[in-house]
């Protein structure tokens, strides 16, 4: 395998947050470049962790990590700028201030690559609305681009904040929990159109995910995580319902819990549901 | 004991009666007794210096006279405000720890960074520390007397005060759009005006017309150690004793506190 395919690559990295506690051990993992890997795992896994390790918000403690070849960590200010306007976040709360309109929540998308004045500019005199408008057409919010965020729905909104981000035009896009606050159908279709996003760009794609069999039937590679440590790293369609089991096996202290789909069968894991929406 | 008390309640009392105990001592200290208003000698003495008031003076002369020093004033107060915006601003971002990259990625903010801040909290502190009228005082000295000493006092002791509040509602206003910014590669001026400037425009417009109102307030006392304007006009009025005079410049300076309060409250309705 070609070292330009992969996008990033960790050997044995340890995360160890600020009040000492270890959020992720020995971790060893690579993915090329348009891969689209879910993360799945109990909470407090290190799905978030490993999220903000891989936006390069979090310095690993341990270990080696390349992200584009380079060591983020070694690399100058700049450099380091550089390195973050390549990779885009999707949350699962947009971080969109309530008063700003949708262009420029939109074309916000583009500051890490525009220089200073241009954004500032920008504010004034929207730069590129033909390119917003492009990216909201195409995810049914064409004729919106004047509106303020706060006079649209949490949909809406949300797909504002997919538009921000493919409007970035990254070649990472992470993903913490994108549709955990959405109803089942939106969910479903925010998770189709995020993939589809994705492959017809060739963006490589890493979403931490809470509905399993989401996860399983629109990603490719899905990684298992629990207790900070890698459990397992499958093509979706070879993910056993034994691993996922032991995934989400219950502790002693019974925090983590499966979360079960509104369709299974059992009752037992019903109350799961209300539980891993949270 | 009751298990239901709010477990609070007892330092509330604690600190509600530490409050009233120790306002005793400073209104001693003052000498603030309000008695003293209320003896007829002195009730006497405040209605005939009231009665002096009436009528306002309204001849042609003096209301031009009044005319000039208000305009003047106006553009103190604005042209001060102004020069303390400019001032206040590039201190507020250097002072706006979220963002820097720095804290984004939960280190320790470097130690240049850290240092650059004290100096300019001590900076803002110095300028806002010292009343503007002994700034005024100073500037007199150099520009000689007028208006732009006054603006110069005006900039300098408010800019200290706008760019302390500045930091501080940029600092409480929420955090995520501008570390969702900064998470993509976002410089620091675009982050805070796409993150956190929409956020809290508000809170920054009104506080400032509210610093402006006071600019007013302010240039009309300088006006008494010759900074010009209404304050100007006002000194010369008192010490000619001319009640009506004082009367009709009080009327005018009340007029334009109210509508700094309309200006106000219009910049808020736009922008909320």
């Amino acid at each position: 395998m070609a070292a330009a395919a992969t996008a990033f690559a960790l050997h044995g990295v340890d995360v160890v947050h600020r009040n000492g506690h270890r959020a992720l051990e020995g971790l060893t993992l690579a993915v090329r470049h348009g891969e689209r890997v879910a993360l799945v795992g109990p909470s407090g896994a290190g799905k978030t962790t490993l999220l903000r390790l891989l936006g390069l918000s979090l310095a690993p403690a341990d270990g080696r990590f390349e992200m584009f070849g380079s060591d983020p960590w070694r690399a100058r200010a700049g450099e380091l700028r550089r390195l973050r306007s390549r990779i885009g976040h999707l949350h699962q709360n947009p971080p969109i201030p309530p008063r700003q309109r949708v262009v420029h929540a939109v074309l916000a998308g583009r500051l890490g690559q525009w220089p200073w004045w241009r954004s500032l500019a920008s504010l004034l005199m929207p730069v590129d609305c033909q390119g917003a408008a492009a990216e909201l057409a195409r995810l049914d919010m064409a004729g919106r681009l004047f509106e303020r965020c706060d006079r649209l729905s949490g949909g809406q909104l949300q797909r504002v904040a997919l538009a921000r981000v493919l409007y970035q035009r990254p070649q990472l896009l992470l993903a913490d929990e994108p549709v955990a606050a959405m109803d089942p159908a939106l969910a479903e279709l925010t998770v189709r159109l995020l993939n589809a996003e994705a492959s017809r760009r060739g963006v490589t794609l890493v979403a931490s995910m809470h509905a399993v069999e989401l996860a399983l039937r629109h990603f490719e590679r899905v990684i298992g995580v629990r207790g900070g440590r890698l459990l397992f790293d499958l093509p979706a369609d070879r993910v056993a319902p034994g691993r996922l089991d032991a995934l989400y096996e219950s502790d002693p202290v019974g925090a983590s819990t499966r979360p079960a789909q509104a369709r299974q069968p059992s009752p037992t894991l019903q109350p799961c549901a209300v539980v891993s929406c949270r | 004991m009751n298990p239901q008390r709010d477990p609070a309640a007892l330092s509330r009392l604690g600190w509600t009666i530490a409050a009233l105990v120790m306002l005793w001592p400073v209104l001693v200290i003052t000498r603030f007794e309000l008695a003293t208003l209320f003896e007829a000698g002195n009730l006497a003495t405040i209605g005939r210096f009231l009665a002096g008031f009436w009528p306002p003076e309204t001849s042609h002369d003096f209301l031009t006279l009044l005319a000039r020093a208000t305009v003047e004033t106006l553009a103190m107060a604005t042209a001060g405000i102004a020069l303390a915006w400019l001032l206040a601003l590039p201190m507020a971002f250097a002072l706006t720890r979220s963002l820097s990259p720095a804290y984004l990625a939960g280190r320790r903010i470097r130690p240049l960074g850290a240092a650059m801040r004290a100096l300019v909290r001590a900076l803002l502190l110095i300028l806002r520390g010292v009343p503007e009228l002994v700034w005024a005082l100073v500037f007199v000295r150099v520009f000689g007397l007028g208006p732009a000493a006054g603006v110069l006092a005006l900039g300098v002791t408010y800019g200290g005060m706008l760019g302390k509040v500045y930091a501080e509602i940029l600092e409480s206003a929420d955090q995520r759009p501008v570390r969702a910014l900064l998470e993509a590669g976002c410089g620091r001026l675009p982050a805070l005006a796409y993150g956190l400037v929409p956020g809290c425009a508000q809170e920054l417009v009104s506080y400032t017309v509210y610093r402006w109102e006071c600019a007013v307030r302010a240039s009309v006392v300088m006006g008494f150690v010759g900074a010009g304007g209404l304050g100007q006009l006002m000194d010369q009025s008192m010490k000619m004793l001319n009640g009506g005079e004082v009367a009709t410049i009080l009327a005018t300076f009340l007029a334009l506190v109210l509508s700094a309060d309309a200006i106000s409250a219009r910049l808020r309705g736009e922008l909320s």
